[in-house]
């Protein structure tokens, strides 16, 4: 084990676990499968979406892993030896750092390109490594094995050096990785003083060795030449948060690619919201060689991603309790109506509403005149409606039930309800979210939030999990959410974003919350919106930021493909992580525009949206 | 922009805290804030160059007395240049000693101008001792919501991290001020692995229980593995904590130190940052100028942390 897996480092996030470590817990979702392919991918999802995961499971160190503890089987063995690239979030911060000071902008621009091909030989060099070393089942990855003598390895590092420019010290493939770090430290040394010493002539040696493409179609040449068991085999660069590269270096990068060779294959990780996507997307349709294919790794609709969120629930479960357990027995039944496809919970006895959920009918019908007079119209009274069947039952009844749950949990009686007095009940929540199908949904597939509250759930309670230690951590997790979202910066030109992106998106929760709990009962209220043609472009680039982060999420119409190429005129809801925090259902709901739902968004009455428990 | 050979790199070490009994320059900033004068007031009869570095915000709060204050304590005003590092070095090579000694009244300067003058460390020629200055602020109307952040990014090209492996574990050592949520927010946007809280004590009471309620979900958050306090009124054993982190992080983990709270948090951060080499990097979240001003006064004790910079002429030399 490595350090970085060992005692606090064990965290939910990808990047800082080893191939290996993942490969141990590793919960394929249905798009895994198509990314193993011979093809290059676009991959896109937001934070914590499992991009990473992906991405590093397709290494021949994972590969091995998963072929010792066999979680799952491939369709087909790897036909191609993974190089992960990792990224880093300062790396276009820095640049602003850089710009700040008048440094030229071709200048920063070459530092940094230089800087992102010499983290990628660096990645190549270990990859190699690991294709020479590992021995792995051809079944999970299907390359010859191949190994090569110390005098051999030395002659194949000494070459490849040649190629990369590269001050060799040990010949062999990990010293070609410490040869290739020393280059990014000495880039960096050089852009931390040209600001003070405008000393570009000194750079000219770090920056001369041509594009990426070029550097890693020279290297294959010399590779296949010196080892011939190699010639024909593929190489996946597997580059993560693409969009975490400076601007330059995505372009030099989506240049390259238009010539690529058809050893090199690409899979591309990314997030949603990215100016350059649509580029993107077109580069890597356009790439010769191979087919290409697009991956969408966000769930507007609940039920695609609940198959995928209750596998990997159980795993941790599994994982940390070292027996399977049964979701429902450790986490009970939600008070919200599941929709559940693939029947992965047993139906409630008696019928398809349980008591509990019958009692909140009953209540809200005495408790909501507008409610009453909904029932009272559509059916002719509360116990009219319990006794629908078919049809009518479905319009009448389940389809409103998630409203009149967040209804009673969170709306003031109008028998208590004097004129001025509060729309919204202040107690803290009343624990309806929490349940198996409630938890995997406010989960919404996503990875590190399924791992780290699921670890923290059984941490603090082993066997049976109660509704108010669920209620805590998801409080506590979204508490988190919410910090991030008002942490990342935000153009301030607009009077849309002037006051930061989580107002903004407190402003439609609070908009949903006014139409679905607060005001006279609608069997239809609006509960996502569509970015209005007319939005400006701050606004746009806010909103793309809740795309990236998971704080909205996309809802593509059934013809679409998924991908977001532009936000406007695009259907979007809010993360149920976020809309446990304005007492929203956790489904969709109809839509409206952007401008619409921000004009009603303005309220007196705040929900503690930041409460303890 | 001067250039300066990039062979000419000096070093320096971070040596104690002391005060000298005479400087050939004292520097300070003339800003809003009350404190912003109260280093000059105590100090300034022991300085045979007085520069003060002007803001340019002469209508807000206490600029205009303060004005009138350094200029009859004979402080030359200069406004405050783009590069307050660069401004530092030609001050020192217009001294006259050979080895010149310096203050720095860092109260009122911006993190950003701190930054300037520990990176400009590097480039000195000559040999020189700076006695860096803080006064802490006493009571003060402590604002919890700053504004939407418009900038976060390493706080300098100076203290950016070119890291060789970006994948490797990152730690943050963030100095935690009154801003709510924003330390946690702020681990979050980076991503960390792996946080340290660094909370200042012998303050304002109130500043104390407002860094409290604004922090409590950051000190619960399962990667702060650390809450530890340093006291204002001794920057060298912060230094030295923080020298010391680096030291025995950097090895594996990359480190990212975010300077919140109060400035000397920030000075000891960047000194830190800045003899730990290129492993770790310096932060700055801001709201830019959208942020109010707010009065600052001093509490009264004035703290100091010297550093001896041994200039690239002699550095050269002895290499």
């Amino acid at each position: 084990m490595s350090s970085q897996d060992s005692g606090f480092f064990a965290t939910a996030n990808a990047r800082f676990r080893s191939p290996e470590l993942i490969a141990r817990t590793f919960v394929p979702p249905e798009q895994f499968q198509r990314l193993t392919k011979v093809s290059h991918t676009v991959m896109v999802g937001p934070r914590g979406s499992g991009k990473t995961t992906l991405l590093k499971m397709l290494t021949p160190e994972a590969l091995e892993a998963s072929s010792a503890v066999k979680r799952f089987r491939l369709q087909e063995g790897v036909k191609f030896t993974g190089i992960f690239v990792p990224a880093d979030i300062s790396w276009n911060r820095q640049v602003a750092a850089l710009e700040d000071w008048d440094v030229p902008s071709q200048v920063t621009a070459d530092l940094f390109e230089a800087s992102f091909v010499a983290s990628v030989i660096r990645s190549f060099s270990a990859s190699i490594h690991e294709r020479l070393t590992r021995s792995v089942p051809q079944i999970w990855l299907n390359l010859a094995p191949l190994t090569l003598s110390p005098e051999e390895e030395s002659a194949v590092a000494r070459a490849l050096a040649d190629v990369w420019r590269l001050d060799l010290r040990i010949p062999s493939f990990l010293g070609l990785r410490a040869a290739a770090s020393a280059r990014i430290v000495e880039l960096g040394n050089a852009a931390s003083q040209i600001h003070r010493t405008n000393d570009f002539a000194s750079l000219e040696p770090l920056l001369a060795g041509g594009d990426l493409v070029a550097q890693m179609t020279l290297a294959l040449d010399v590779l296949e030449a010196l080892v011939p068991a190699l010639r024909g085999e593929k190489w996946c660069l597997l580059f993560d948060e693409l969009e975490l590269a400076p601007p330059a270096v995505r372009r030099s990068l989506m240049s390259a690619m238009r010539s690529v060779d058809d050893r090199l294959i690409f899979k591309l990780a990314i997030s949603p919201y990215s100016s350059d996507l649509s580029d993107l997307l077109s580069v890597v349709a356009a790439m010769p060689g191979h087919d290409h294919d697009e991956i969408w790794l966000s769930y507007g609709h609940k039920r695609d991603a609940m198959r995928f969120s209750f596998d990997l629930m159980e795993e941790v479960v599994r994982e940390r309790l070292g027996q399977e357990v049964n979701l429902e027995a450790l986490l009970g039944t939600a008070l919200f109506p599941a929709e559940d496809p693939e029947g992965l919970i047993d139906k409630a006895p008696g019928g398809d509403l349980s008591n509990t959920q019958e009692d909140y009918v009953r209540d809200l019908y005495d408790i909501d005149r507008s409610f009453a007079a909904y029932v009272d119209q559509a059916v002719g009274g509360v116990d009219q409606l319990l006794a629908t069947t078919g049809q009518q039952r479905a319009q009448y009844l389940r389809k409103i039930l998630p409203l009149v749950i967040v209804r009673v949990a969170f709306r003031t009686s109008d028998l208590s309800r004097s004129s001025g007095s509060r729309r919204y009940r202040s107690r803290k929540s009343p624990h309806i979210y929490a349940g198996a199908t409630a938890l995997a949904a406010v989960l919404e597939g996503n990875p590190r939030w399924i791992i780290g509250v699921m670890s923290a759930l059984l941490e603090k309670q082993g066997q049976r999990i109660s509704a108010q230690v669920q209620s805590g951590e998801i409080t506590q997790t979204r508490n988190r959410f919410r910090a991030l979202l008002s942490t990342i910066p935000i153009s301030q030109s607009s009077v849309d974003t002037r006051r930061g992106l989580l107002p903004l998106i407190d402003r439609i929760g609070q908009s949903f919350r006014l139409g679905i709990v607060g005001a006279n009962f609608t069997s239809d209220p609006v509960g996502t919106f569509v970015v209005d043609a007319s939005a400006s472009d701050a606004l746009v680039d806010a909103l793309g930021s809740a795309v990236n982060t998971g704080a909205i999420v996309y809802v593509p119409d059934s013809n679409s493909s998924g991908l977001l190429t532009s936000m406007r005129g695009k259907r979007f809801r809010l993360s149920y992580l976020l809309s446990t925090g304005y007492q929203l259902p956790l489904r969709l709901e109809r839509a409206a525009s952007l401008r619409a739902v921000l004009a009603k968004g303005v309220t007196d009455e705040q929900p503690e949206l930041f409460s303890d428990l | 922009m001067n250039s300066l050979s990039s062979s000419a790199i000096s070093e320096f070490v971070v040596a104690s805290e002391g005060i000298h009994e005479r400087w050939d320059v004292m520097i300070v900033a003339l800003g809003y804030e009350e404190r912003s004068v109260h280093v000059a007031k105590e100090y300034s009869d022991r300085a045979d160059t007085r520069v003060a570095l002007a803001f340019g915000s002469s209508d807000t709060l206490s600029y205009g007395r303060n004005a009138t204050i350094l200029e009859d304590l004979e402080f030359a005003l200069e406004s405050m240049p783009a590069d307050v590092g660069r401004c530092v070095i030609n001050h020192v090579e217009n001294v006259v000693s050979e080895v010149p000694r310096i203050a720095i009244d860092v109260s009122s300067f911006t993190r950003g101008h701190l930054a300037q003058i520990v990176d400009a460390l590097r480039f000195f020629r000559r040999a020189c001792s700076i006695d860096f200055l803080y006064s802490p602020a006493g009571a003060s109307n402590w604002q919890g919501d700053v504004g939407p952040i418009t900038i976060a990014q390493p706080i300098h090209p100076g203290f950016t991290s070119w890291v060789d492996d970006p994948a490797a574990p990152l730690a943050a050592l963030i100095g935690v001020g009154v801003e709510d949520n924003l330390a946690l927010g702020i681990a979050e946007y980076l991503d960390v692995s792996y946080a340290h809280a660094f909370v200042p004590v012998g303050g304002d009471a109130a500043f104390d229980s407002m860094n409290v309620e604004a922090n409590s979900q950051f000190f619960l958050a399962e990667y702060t593995v650390r809450r530890s306090e340093y006291k204002l009124g001794d920057p060298f054993r912060l230094f030295l904590r923080l020298e010391s982190l680096i030291y025995g992080m950097s090895p594996v983990i990359r480190v990212a130190i975010v300077p919140l709270g109060p400035k000397i948090f920030a000075l000891c951060g960047l000194l830190a940052a800045s003899v730990s080499g290129r492993s770790s990097t310096v932060w700055r979240f801001s709201s830019s100028n959208l942020a109010s001003p707010d009065e600052r006064v001093a509490a009264g004790p004035i703290h100091s942390l010297r550093v001896e910079v041994v200039g690239s002429a002699r550095n050269n030399d002895r290499t």
